[in-house]
């Protein structure tokens, strides 16, 4: 081939060029330590990499809420345990209150230190949070839950939600227990079910001792549970009564007649749910339309459980009326069941706060190894092989040395140099 | 015969001089750009016959030759304009690919950034600090967008300036060709058109060069030895020794950008299409413009409607810290209609979004015809309808004639995405507004007797506010009771759909209780048709049991609706559900990084083709010094020589001369 001087100059220039550039890109890699230095050098890695740096975000977003997460429930949790001790010293002091030898002044003691338990485990349900949310009212984090005292019962004024929060891509993990749930729907367990004289009685008569005398008729699928019992004074200190279901229609029907002991004081009488399984007990006499409600066991709220033992404290266990004792010693067993059963509810949230935050713990570990899986393979798509460029570079830089050698030595040939 | 002997030589003189002068002409250009080498042609001059044959009379130079070859100068022409649009598209796109690739201006940190303030409000729904940070974040993802969009705006912007300048160098090269043109049809005129004017045609051959780095062009030789150039699909730049002005435009679809127009010397103007014109810096501007910078504005602007839309769509489902209902968190950018400037009509077109996840970053253009309208995709030119009327929902949008009269032969430009990135904001800057809680309470009574629980309840479509409902189990009827009279509610139970309206048979007083239903009630007053609330009851219940759901109180600490903003993040909003935003994001990253590499690659290789053309005009039209060196020398040795001629032919006169004496 025909060679022009030109050729000669600016093929050696554009070799030495292009070994420059070479040098360059791979000078820019090794210093930012990246392989991709803009997304063209690998359109398919850089893609991957913004993929994975998401994902890799995602789960510290999940860690994070996962951290969260065990800080709240570490709060509510510690708040159920202080709690559940109080409760647990409370009854303690409710065992004491059945021993018929103690004076009035060990009762007042006693009900002093259920009046103090009453307020401390109010201030325990009424806790917030380090921002000042109230961590038991439910969505209502700036509504105090609970008001009222011991004297009139106490209200719940949050609502049932409970807060969840983003843990990992398909759980959402429940963080907070409402106060309804833990302080306001505790199972009666005290009374197989509620016979309770309607609020509107006109009569002194007393309804007590729901009792189950068949259990199969009972809890048979079709007993409703809801029954009214109607008393019609008859004259002459005699009252008949109407048993009714709940939509009004009767049952069977029978009579009573309130009687006096030797004493002066009325003799209990047991009235039966006619082919029901079941029977009250009705002490004094009724006015005329008074009502015993018959209801199932329902709920009821550690609040009115220690109210109810508050009021046993201070009202006296022994009278000349023989049903006054038997009326209170019936109560005083209800008192201590239901606590037995507020502290059993109280540990069942416990618990569920307890798995919650141990499956966040496990959550965590994953958390953190999924990030060291993200963090290599973000590293594998776009960090450099350092040994591969640091060679690469010298074998460039040997390469150029050369071109440029080459290039004087071919330049300073020329037949010019003879004439 | 002395005399010849002497006009022999001096023949043989002048050749060698001849010789000499070109050899010098070719060293003293060894480094000129364009110049290709010359050779004296020589020939011998008609013999004389005498009877014993001809003899020879000496030497003549028939001409002077450069070493030109037309294939190889169009071979060259051609890579070069391919190399120069590589070239220039490559350096537009490189501002792109580097923009997209560095990690910290990029909006990938910008949507994670977001996203974080939103789980931080997740955390801690009331707290009014979180609630500013996840504002803030919303204000810087906002600027980001903003950020790239401007930034790709500025290169649109370089575009047009760029467009101005390859327009005025052209036109310069045009000119100097048309005056060249001139300059060679004299030149060998003057010579009885015979002898090539070969440094003038060298300097033409330099300039069609040096055009060809701007556009690209095709070059056909006259008979009078003129040059016309043309470009695009036979457009004339030079015709002989007049030429054609080209000019730029704002075209009349899009007064943003610029377009070529070409004027002829007497004045006439026509438009030239964009896509006839290739090639160059020029061609690598355009293209450049329509296959990358308009995609990556739309894809980006794409990303910007699908997020605003989807997270007010959420938002719009919350309830704020003051109890009122979620309004719009971002003020969502609207589609850009531009009238074509060519419209006689007075019709008024309105684009409004219909569903995001439907949409596609692409313009499209909508032609009014006599047959009606006709819509047109431009990212992959499909017609998408041909002569309908308005309006037309199609590719996620609605498409209406807001007003007014079209004329025939008007048409829109209809832009959904290009400037979204750019309108994005923030819509609202009180930190108590962001809607993290659910505005729907639900309540199982504490005094309830059945195991019956309650869903939270959610919002189906925003409503101006939640009714309350006080409701209860009816034993005998089974029924749950409550509801207002005239309510539709729709109950699914194992998938299956019953659609009720309280007060009408079988549901006049309520609706059959089944454990796991679900319940959607339109709660909107009067009734729209569409279902508003959901919750589901699951668990026994016994009679009397009751439920109510109410709106929720003010300054909740509920986090379910931000719960629901913040899974948006990896939710498939875009492209058909097949893309999050940042997956959409990454898309375009890899669009953009994948068209660099295929261009770049591209480049090298046509520029190694171009070194390649360049090598073999060098290695046939330039000049070797060794090879002028060498010529010098021959020349040389051949003016002795003649010279040495002249000498003896005096010494034999002298001979005769002194033979008288």
């Amino acid at each position: 081939m025909r060679v022009s001087t030109s050729m000669i100059f600016d093929g050696g220039v554009n070799t030495m060029q292009r070994r420059t550039s070479e040098m360059l890109k791979l000078q820019q890699q090794l210093s930012t330590q990246r392989r991709i230095i803009t997304p063209s050098d690998d359109p398919v890695a850089a893609a991957q990499a913004l993929e994975v740096t998401q994902a890799a975000n995602v789960n510290q977003l999940y860690m994070q809420n996962q951290s969260e997460a065990s800080d709240i429930m570490a709060l509510g949790e510690s708040q159920l345990n202080d709690a559940g001790t109080l409760l647990q010293s409370l009854y303690q002091r409710m065992v004491q209150l059945g021993d018929g030898s103690l004076s009035d002044k060990d009762r007042a003691s006693i009900a002093t230190d259920l009046r103090e338990g009453f307020k401390q485990l109010m201030s325990y349900g009424n806790q917030t949070d380090g921002l000042g949310n109230y961590i038991f009212s439910g969505y209502r984090g700036d509504t105090i839950p609970f008001t009222g005292d011991a004297d009139n019962g106490v209200t719940y004024q949050g609502d049932a939600g409970h807060r969840e929060l983003q843990v990992s891509a398909s759980r959402n993990l429940q963080v907070t227990e409402s106060g309804l749930d833990v302080f306001m729907r505790v199972p009666n367990t005290s009374v197989p079910f509620r016979a309770d004289a309607a609020s509107t009685n006109t009569g002194n008569a007393v309804i007590s001792a729901p009792t189950i005398t068949d259990a199969s008729l009972w809890n048979a699928a079709g007993n409703t549970q809801i029954f009214d019992v109607t008393f019609t004074d008859l004259g002459g200190g005699n009252f008949s009564y109407d048993v009714t279901d709940y939509q009004g229609n009767s049952i069977g029907t029978g009579t009573y007649t309130p009687t006096l002991d030797a004493d002066g004081y009325p003799v209990p009488a047991k009235i039966a749910i006619p082919g029901m399984g079941a029977e009250f007990t009705i002490t004094g006499t009724p006015g005329n339309g008074d009502v015993a409600n018959i209801r199932p066991a329902g709920t009821t709220d550690v609040f009115s459980v220690l109210s109810q033992a508050i009021s046993l404290a201070e009202s006296p266990n022994k009278a000349a009326d023989p049903n006054v004792a038997t009326q209170w010693q019936e109560q005083y067993g209800y008192a201590l069941t239901n606590l037995q059963s507020s502290m059993d509810n109280m540990l069942k949230y416990r618990a569920n706060l307890g798995s919650r935050m141990a499956e966040a713990e496990t959550l965590k570990s994953a958390g953190s190894a999924r990030d060291t899986e993200y963090t290599a393979t973000l590293s594998r798509l776009q960090d450099v092989d350092m040994t591969k460029a640091i060679s690469d570079l010298s074998k460039t830089e040997t390469t150029l040395k050369a071109a440029q050698l080459s290039f004087t030595k071919v330049t300073q040939l020329s037949l010019f140099n003879y004439l | 015969m002395s005399a010849s002997t002497l006009t022999i030589a001096v023949t043989g003189l002048n050749a060698a001089q001849a010789g000499l002068l070109t050899t010098s002409h070719n060293i003293s250009n060894a480094s000129t750009a364009g110049y290709s080498r010359q050779n004296v042609v020589q020939t011998t001059q008609n013999p004389f016959y005498t009877g014993s044959g001809f003899i020879g009379q000496g030497t003549r130079v028939l001409s002077v030759q450069r070493a030109y070859s037309s294939f190889l100068s169009t071979a060259m022409y051609t890579s070069q304009a391919s190399t120069s649009q590589l070239e220039s598209y490559l350096t537009q796109l490189n501002a792109i690919d580097n923009m997209l690739g560095d990690t910290t201006v990029g909006m990938s940190p910008a949507i994670n950034g977001f996203y974080d303030g939103v789980n931080d409000v997740v955390a801690n729904p009331s707290s009014i600090p979180s609630r500013q940070s996840m504002l803030a974040n919303a204000q810087s993802l906002v600027s980001r967008f903003k950020d790239i969009q401007a930034r790709l705006q500025q290169l649109n912007d370089g575009v047009n300036t760029q467009i101005k300048s390859e327009v005025t160098t052209i036109n310069s090269y045009s000119q100097q060709i048309a005056d060249i043109n001139q300059r060679i049809i004299i030149a060998e005129a003057a010579g009885g058109d015979t002898q090539p004017a070969n440094d003038l045609r060298d300097q033409r051959d330099q300039l069609i060069l040096e055009l060809n780095q701007h556009v690209s062009t095709n070059v056909i030789e006259q008979t009078d030895g003129s040059f016309s150039v043309f470009f695009g699909n036979g457009q004339p730049l030079v015709v002989g020794t007049s030429r054609y002005t080209l000019s730029t435009t704002a075209a009349s679809d899009d007064p943003s950008r610029l377009t070529l127009s070409l004027s002829s010397s007497s004045g006439q103007t026509s438009q030239i299409p964009e896509s006839l014109v290739s090639g160059g810096a020029l061609g690598g501007l355009l293209k450049f413009r329509t296959e990358s910078l308009d995609d990556a504005q739309n894809r980006l602007g794409l990303m910007a409607v699908g997020l605003s839309s989807a997270f007010n769509d959420q938002h719009a489902l919350g309830q704020n810290l003051n109890g009122a209902m979620g309004g719009n968190f971002f003020n969502v950018p609207q589609p850009v209609v531009t009238y074509d400037s060519g419209n006689t009509g007075s019709g008024t077109i309105s684009v409004t979004l219909n569903n995001v996840s439907a949409m596609l970053p692409s313009d499209y253009t909508l032609d009014y015809g006599a047959g009606g309208y006709t819509l047109r995709r431009l990212s992959d030119n499909t017609t998408l309808f041909s002569n309908q009327t308005l309006p037309q929902t199609v590719d996620g949008i609605t498409i209406d004639l807001a007003g007014g009269t079209p004329a025939v032969g008007d048409s829109f430009k209809l832009q959904p995405t290009r400037y979204a990135a750019r309108d994005i904001s923030v819509a609202i800057t009180d930190p108590r507004e962001i809607a993290a809680a659910s505005p729907v309470t639900t309540t199982a009574a504490s005094t309830n007797v059945g195991t019956v629980v309650m869903s939270p309840g959610k919002l189906l479509q925003p409503l101006a506010s939640v009714p309350t409902y006080n409701l209860t189990y009816d034993l005998t009827s089974g029924e749950i009771q409550g509801f207002p009279a005239g309510t539709p509610i729709d109950v699914t139970v194992n998938g299956t759909t019953t659609s009720y309206t309280i007060g009408t048979a079988p549901a006049t007083t309520g609706i059959p209780y089944t454990d796991g239903m679900t319940i959607q009630i339109d709660a909107s007053a009067p009734a729209d048709g569409v279902k508003d609330i959901e919750f589901q009851f699951t668990g026994t219940p016994k009679q009397g049991d009751k439920f109510t759901l109410t709106q929720s109180s003010a300054n909740s600490a509920d986090n379910r609706n931000v719960q629901a903003l913040a899974a948006l993040q990896t939710s498939k909003i875009l492209l058909g559900g097949t893309a999050s935003v940042e997956s959409a994001y990454a898309q375009m990253v890899s669009t953009i990084g994948n068209k660099a590499r295929e261009v770049g690659v591209a480049y090298d290789s046509q520029a190694s083709l171009l070194e390649q053309a360049q090598t073999a005009i060098a290695s046939f039209s330039g000049v070797n010094l060794d090879e002028e060196a060498a010529n010098l020398l021959r020349y040389q040795q051949a003016y002795q020589a003649s010279a040495k001629i002249i000498d003896i032919s005096g010494k034999l006169f002298d001979l005769l001369a002194s033979l008288g004496g």
